[in-house]
């Protein structure tokens, strides 16, 4: 397989057929908690996909090139070490040079540390065997695809809001049938790209 | 005992805000780092044994043979390894393990071929991100035997459609990608052996 | 005191259900539980972590400052993830293989922060273990009876070994595959929920209607980070616990 072809199916594989949230399961806390509104799921999830990337970028390196091959079992430990330090630097440097954007996402960083699809995306970079390059597509294809399925679940539970639902379903129930819907229909993608 | 850690207790109050907290986080890995090496020592050539007997089970169980080779090998796809199975001094086939990207992800198998160039047996080593119920119906015993005695180049058709003189075998129902990824990484185990098996009874 | 300790313990099994009453750990849940064994496998690798983790976090809440609480809990945890994945790998391969990357993720389940920040911190160790124990049984109960709802519909079967299983629905019948599936996996949480909102409501308790902000240890950010009219309403009755960004 040429690269341009691998960028490719992984871009589709991202978003599309693995997507994060609703065929791998990773990120459901904010997928459910963050997604009553159009505008807080696209900035929840554009905070997520920046986390994604730097934190790629930063232990893909540290696990070549220092865990390799005689520490390997420190993955864990380092890796969630070094997310959540990366989650406060981003933090300050935003807050101290780039006001704006702090403004606009600050409030969302802090819950990404112990959000499991930005761990479980650098693992599955160093499980699946990508490359420095392939993992930082990777990992913004899983970002791209976070966002995808939370703008469009904001937009079915804006929906919900009006809808006439059955007592014993309302609240968390009906939220979860809503979220088994928009799974079905990314059913439908699987296979492509494959 | 706890004069002890009231000792440690007040130095750490006497330095200050940044250093008690460093300190202590400090201290935590420190301990944690230890704790894993210790249980890494433990358990590291424990699981590395599983992998080899894994291995050695998966390859016993496709072909029958006194002891298995691990060699490289040079073909037009790249540098491979793989193993020559020995029996009475002879060799009676190759065993390639090949992988192929299936419907939800990477398909890996298990071919060993026999000297004419023909499948002995294949196995399915992981097909885990295959849909449950249905691609992963692969690993299943009826479907893989499917591939035994084939040789050239192995066509998944639609369930129930495939035709012998095409060199064509049926598919799982309802799985057609999946069946179709372990047909070519099947096929991609007979090219390197059509090139590594020279004669009827050489290697290269 | 002996009653006491009992009702720590027996709280997690049921009243204070991880999964069902303080909604944590969704993503394990519905993940990993497509079938019965493998909820079994996720059960108790997290009970062991949450027990060891309350123990030892317990044991350290007078040392540890308050500033990097968060970081030196989530170290020790994932000390002990690291050692269960271990472990695992050496003795149980088999769970490790259909447990794949939810092993290591333990990490982020939200029930084990949250019991070392609400509980084990503020607790004495006997307490804290107990609570960590019923906690995790209530998670292996939980994830058990879904994954066995889910294999059943969707496979007919119990399996366990290759050798041992039991059939529930006749093999002529088709299977209902879509349980297996991300869809089935939820709807069948959705309905879970719903079930025990509604024996709650019969005994006079709060029904669940949001995510478990009240016992997320991220919530003070969560809070921020959930614009007004958007608040759940178990975030506004919020028990004072420090995020580590406060």
């Amino acid at each position: 397989m040429n690269s341009t072809t691998s960028i490719v199916s992984i871009l589709l594989a991202g978003i599309l057929t693995n997507n994060m949230v609703l065929s791998k399961f990773l990120g459901i806390c904010p997928f459910l908690g963050v997604s009553k509104k159009v505008n807080t799921a696209f900035s929840m999830s554009i905070a997520v996909t920046l986390v994604m990337v730097i934190a790629t970028a930063v232990t893909w390196p540290i696990y070549t090139y220092l865990l390799m091959p005689n520490f390997t079992y420190l993955q864990t430990v380092v890796f969630i070490l070094v997310i959540a330090a990366i989650v406060q630097l981003i933090e300050i440097v935003l807050k101290k040079f780039i006001k704006p954007i702090y403004n606009a996402l600050g409030i969302y960083l802090p819950l990404i540390t112990t959000n499991c699809a930005v761990l479980g995306i650098t693992m599955l970079n160093i499980t699946d065997g990508l490359n420095f390059g392939l993992s930082l597509v990777n990992a913004l294809s899983a970002g791209l695809g976070f966002m995808l399925a939370m703008i469009l679940f904001a937009g079915v539970r804006s929906k919900l809001d009006t809808a006439d639902i059955p007592n014993f379903l309302k609240g968390l129930p009906i939220t979860l049938i809503a979220a088994a819907l928009v799974a079905l229909s990314f059913l439908g993608f699987a296979g492509i790209g494959g | 005992m706890n004069k002890f850690f009231d000792k440690i207790k007040s130095f750490f109050k006497a330095n200050g805000e940044v250093i008690t907290p460093t300190a202590v986080l400090a201290i935590i890995c420190v301990v944690v780092t230890l704790a894993l090496s210790s249980t890494n020592l433990l358990t590291a050539g424990k699981i590395e044994a599983l992998a080899i007997e894994t291995q050695n089970k998966a390859m016993a169980k496709l072909i029958e043979a006194d002891e298995y080779h691990e060699l490289p090998a040079t073909t037009s796809f790249g540098d491979i390894t793989y193993n020559a199975a020995i029996k009475d001094g002879d060799t009676v086939g190759c065993i390639f393990v090949t992988e192929a990207n299936g419907y939800g992800g990477v398909v890996s198998v298990m071919t060993a071929v026999d000297m004419e160039g023909k499948i002995i047996a294949v196995e399915i080593l992981a097909a885990a991100d295959e849909t449950p119920g249905l691609g992963q119906n692969v690993t299943k015993e009826y479907f893989y035997t499917r591939f035994n005695g084939m040789s050239g180049d192995i066509i998944a058709a639609k369930a129930g459609t495939a035709k012998k003189e095409n060199n064509e075998i049926d598919a799982v129902t309802g799985a057609t990608i999946s069946s179709k990824a372990v047909t070519t990484a099947v096929n991609q185990a007979l090219d390197y052996a059509s090139e590594i098996i020279v004669k009827g009874d050489e290697l290269k | 005191m002996k009653s006491k300790n009992l009702s720590i313990f027996t709280n997690g099994i049921i009243k204070e259900n991880p999964v069902l009453r303080l909604v944590l750990g969704t993503c394990p849940t519905l993940a990993v539980t497509t079938a019965a064994i493998n909820g079994i496998g996720m059960g108790v690798a997290a009970t062991i972590v949450l027990v060891c983790s309350n123990l030892v976090i317990s044991l350290l809440r007078n040392f540890i400052p308050d500033k990097v609480r968060i970081p030196a809990f989530i170290t020790v945890i994932a000390g002990f993830v690291s050692v269960v994945q271990m472990l695992v790998k050496a003795f149980a391969p088999s769970i490790d293989k259909s447990l794949g990357i939810f092993l290591p993720l333990i990490v982020v389940n939200c029930i084990i922060l949250a019991r070392a920040e609400m509980f084990a911190s503020k607790n004495p160790v006997l307490p804290s273990v107990l609570d960590g124990l019923g906690m995790g049984i209530g998670f292996t109960a939980t994830l058990t009876l879904m994954g066995a709802i889910r294999e059943i519909l969707g496979t007919g079967a119990l399996t366990f070994t290759e050798e041992i299983f039991i059939r529930f629905i006749p093999e002529s019948v088709p299977s209902m595959i879509i349980f297996l599936l991300p869809p089935g996996g939820f709807f069948v949480f959705g309905i879970l929920v719903a079930v025990s909102n509604a024996i709650a409501k019969k005994q006079g308790k709060p029904v669940v209607e949001h995510l478990g902000c009240a016992n997320c240890p991220s919530r003070a950010a969560c809070k921020n980070a959930i614009l007004d009219g958007d608040t759940p309403t178990t975030c506004e009755n919020t028990v004072k616990v420090g995020g580590s960004n406060e």
